[in-house]
């Protein structure tokens, strides 16, 4: 008898807390028409423009901060203008002056103007953090010429600073009066831009919770202006297991969702109500070699490894089919792209004969091949590789390592890995920063990102000329050059550009992919819901 | 009993420094460039060498360590590199999620494991006796992550009962800030939408996160209470006509619970470490999630820090757990 009484309180709490959410009630805001519900797999870590550098930036950056140029276009990029009306470079390439767009307001209510634009880039410089390089080894100095005219001095006549300024990570325009309203120490408002906004964007920051969520609201003045569609809200939230992004996206509770895993994209494109589109992304996964160490100091030794990989095999049976194969030293679809005359394949009889020539008849040597912790698709492409290589006789050592001890290991030549999977994605889409940034000689690491210790007097020359030369038809011969030697020189393996998914709910609409910001990033003024 | 307490305190101190040291230590051996990582893909030499000087990884180990002490001391942790801004800015945000979560899941584990343990052992063999058994295996047997994506999948998706994670719905205003603890804040400052829809998301994951301690709760309350049972006193307060119900839970519980109270002051330990794969999943955001970033970040500062904290959390616990021993047997005395 007593057991029973025992047994109905236990029962009693049982059902009291498996029920209580149901007499709750549970969320379902997505139902909402005008409230967009974003989930991202990673958190923005500052809202400030000129510290962030980081994927998670962009569905942040583009909404609320201007740029002077934009790059649109979902599989080429084409730079238009956004807060500059019109520009003109001078002769000599050495300066650029833009007329701004009037009557522009920022959020606080006051004008954009020439004062603004150089305020915020004398922020980004003094912060000097985030993606300053970029800017701060090009920009001697700004000039307001009048109240809407600005003039960028260079310090050298740079071809790709205009395409540079398209960037999403610092090259956008704060209102003066609100950072000034909240500098503390002179500290240029760092610490207050890292919460708050300051931007002249079509959509505000109502509020932001750090490491949960950010909202926006729509900004009815917005320069740009509004159709007659249009999303009054949007919520951008961060949830970090991808299967729990897919059950919001299947229930509904959530519009959008990126960073998913394959898998669960796969399973999102059976289900009725989602979308999933796909597109060619300008990310590409390369294999770097470390060229001064025997015997990958050998020309021949590396083309012979370039002719091992299975590159279709990597498309099919690693990515599912969801990549393109690389056909040149740089991402499909960027500026200045250009295919060499010839492409590496898997034939692993020029491979061997290449090894004869190099002296290593039979291969007979280990290489180590290091990939990153987390990265999945690293380690699936080591291991195919590893099965190839052992059929010309060269054993492939397979390591895992943490990032942060990759980034001390690749400091220098000596500790650096033999091979290693990496990833690299443009600050801006011109393939000529990447060009300088991994293959210049002056660029190794630990300042610059030439991984494979590249040298080549050649390229060198080339690239050095290429980055001043004025005439469109001069410099692309340059590059061309360059990309030609490189390709044939053979410091990495160039994998494949992966393709990136979003999963959306059917009645979303007036989605744009950018190739330039990846799919990281919206243009949520052109989309609504039905 | 004040001295024992004073002195246990004191011992703290002692504990605290060497975790700092051993974390510190061991996270500095690791090779790795946090400066590197913190600065960006495409940042400079420069940039990178600046930041260094800023957290002063270009100084020698032990005087680093010298200078996180002394900021201890003062309340400083430290900056962070991953989210560039003092530690305990970052600690004020995400431990009282973690807080917020491990209670629920004490008080779930408490409520529902010692009743479940009772009544096993008092009608022991029943077909009560033999669900906790399932119920119980399963908790201890099945990994939480697991669990955690099946509870997900049967409560949020199927049956629609349960929101699918963070603390609050979509772009909910969080309750104004007094202790962090959305339940209480909410209840405190009378917001009562936001209590409901706090304590709608609390539920799945403090069940999910309960239910391993709760299943060693459950046995080893029932073991303690059948061979408390057992006993000759027992025997003697049935024998002196008192009530089943009185001698179970005047007689035979307080002395049962003993071993069972020992385990909570441990399972505070389990509860922490499962908080972080629970928080992944359901986009809680707390200490464990923070804290594995800081470690794939070599983000030391932050590193030590939260070690510091879950070690006090963990040593205050058991001092409390060693203090209700008190309570529950009076002979037991402390010096």
């Amino acid at each position: 008898m007593k057991g029973k009484t025992l047994l109905s309180i236990l029962l009693a709490v049982v059902l009291l807390v498996t029920a209580l959410p149901a007499t709750l009630g549970s969320a379902s805001a997505a139902a909402d028409a005008t409230t967009l519900i974003v989930l991202v797999s990673w958190p923005i870590t500052t809202l400030d423009p000129a510290v962030n550098y980081e994927t998670a930036g962009g569905p942040f950056l583009g909404a609320v901060y201007d740029p002077l140029v934009k790059a649109v276009g979902t599989s080429k990029v084409e730079i238009v203008p956004w807060l500059a009306e019109s520009w003109t470079k001078s002769d000599d390439g050495m300066a650029y002056t833009f007329k701004l767009r009037p009557g522009v307001k920022f959020h606080d209510g006051t004008p954009l103007n020439a004062e603004a634009v150089k305020f915020s880039f004398d922020r980004m410089f003094a912060m000097n953090a985030g993606a300053v390089a970029n800017f701060n080894t090009v920009i001697d100095n700004i000039e307001v010429v009048d109240d809407l005219t600005v003039r960028f001095n260079l310090k050298f006549a740079f071809s790709s600073f205009l395409v540079s300024l398209t960037s999403l990570w610092g090259p956008t325009v704060v209102s003066p009066t609100t950072v000034k309203a909240h500098e503390v120490e002179g500290d240029w408002a760092a610490a207050w831009m890292a919460e708050n906004e300051a931007g002249s964007g079509p959509y505000k920051l109502e509020s932001y919770t750090r490491n949960q969520e950010f909202v926006l609201v729509r900004n009815p003045d917005y320069w740009g202006g509004w159709g007659d569609k249009y999303l009054e809200r949007i919520v951008v939230r961060f949830v970090s297991e991808s299967t729990t992004q897919r059950l919001m996206i299947e229930k509904g509770d959530a519009d959008i969702a990126i960073g998913m895993s394959t898998e669960d994209l796969d399973a999102l494109m059976e289900v009725a109500g989602v979308q999933v589109p796909e597109y060619n992304a300008q990310t590409i996964y390369e294999i770097r070699i470390n060229t001064t160490r025997e015997p990958l100091n050998n020309v021949k030794v590396r083309q012979a490894l370039s002719y091992t990989f299975d590159y279709d095999q990597a498309v099919q049976g690693v990515r599912s089919g969801h990549a393109i194969r690389m056909t040149s030293v740089m991402a499909e679809g960027l500026g200045g792209y250009y295919k060499p005359s010839f492409l590496y394949t898997k034939d692993l009889d020029k491979a061997r004969q290449l090894l004869a020539e190099a002296g290593y008849p039979d291969g007979g040597f280990t290489l180590q091949f290091v990939w990153i912790q987390g990265d999945e698709t690293g380690r699936r492409l080591g291991e195919m590789w590893q099965a190839d290589l052992k059929q010309v006789g060269i054993d492939l050592n397979i390591v895992e390592m943490p990032l942060a001890t990759w980034w001390e290991a690749q400091a220098s030549p000596d500790t650096a890995p033999d091979t290693m999977m990496g990833q690299w994605t443009q600050d801006y889409p011109d393939a000529t920063m990447q060009l300088w940034a991994m293959y210049y000689s002056g660029n190794f690491p630990p300042a610059g990102s030439n991984y494979y210790f590249y040298k080549n007097e050649a390229v060198d020359k080339a690239l050095e000329q290429a980055r001043v030369e004025q005439d469109d038809a001069k410099r692309d011969a340059l590059y061309q050059q360059a990309v030609e030697q490189i390709y044939s020189d053979a410091p990495e393996i160039w994998v494949f550009q992966p393709t990136e998914r979003v999963a959306m709910r059917d009645n979303v609409k007036g989605y744009e992919y950018n190739f330039a910001y990846s799919y990281w990033y919206f243009d949520y003024s052109k989309m609504y819901k039905e | 009993m004040k001295t024992f307490i004073l002195r246990r305190l004191a011992l703290l101190v002692f504990v605290l420094l060497g975790v700092s040291l051993l974390t510190f230590f061991i996270s500095h051996v690791v090779p790795a460039d946090p400066a590197r990582l913190a600065a960006g893909a495409h940042a400079t030499g420069k940039q990178v060498e600046a930041l260094r000087q800023k957290m002063g990884f270009d100084r020698p180990l032990p005087e680093q360590y010298w200078r996180y002490l002394t900021g201890l001391v003062r309340g400083d942790l430290g900056y962070s590199l991953a989210s560039r801004r003092p530690v305990v800015e970052d600690l004020k945000d995400y431990f009282p999620a973690t807080v917020e979560l491990t209670v629920a899941a004490m008080v779930i584990c408490l409520i529902v494991g010692i009743p479940l343990g009772v009544v096993s052992a008092v009608r022991k063999n029943s077909w009560v006796d033999h669900l906790g058994r399932v119920v119980c295996i399963g908790g201890v047997a099945l990994p939480i992550f697991w669990l955690a994506l099946l509870f997900q999948l049967i409560f949020y998706r199927w049956l629609g009962l349960v929101p699918a994670g963070g603390r609050l719905d979509p772009g909910m205003v969080h309750p104004q800030t007094i202790t962090g603890l959305y339940v209480l804040d909410s209840l405190v400052t009378g917001n009562w939408s936001v209590l409901q829809n706090s304590l709608a998301h609390l539920v799945m994951p403090a069940i999910t996160l309960a239910f391993a301690s709760l299943a060693w709760v459950a046995r080893v309350t029932r073991t303690s209470m059948l061979e408390t049972l057992g006993q000759d006193y027992i025997r003697t307060a049935r024998g002196k006509g008192h009530s089943e119900r009185g001698v179970v839970f005047q007689h035979a519980l307080r002395n049962a619970l003993i071993p069972t109270v020992t385990l909570v002051g441990l399972q505070t330990g389990a509860l922490l470490a499962g908080a972080f794969l629970v928080e992944i999943i359901f986009s809680w955001p707390g200490i464990g999630y923070y804290t594995v970033n800081a470690i794939m970040a070599m983000d030391f500062n932050a590193i030590i820090s939260t070690t510091l904290l879950v070690a006090v959390v963990y040593t205050v616990t058991n001092l409390v757990v060693d203090v209700a021993y008190v309570a529950l047997d009076p002979r037991i005395k402390y010096q």
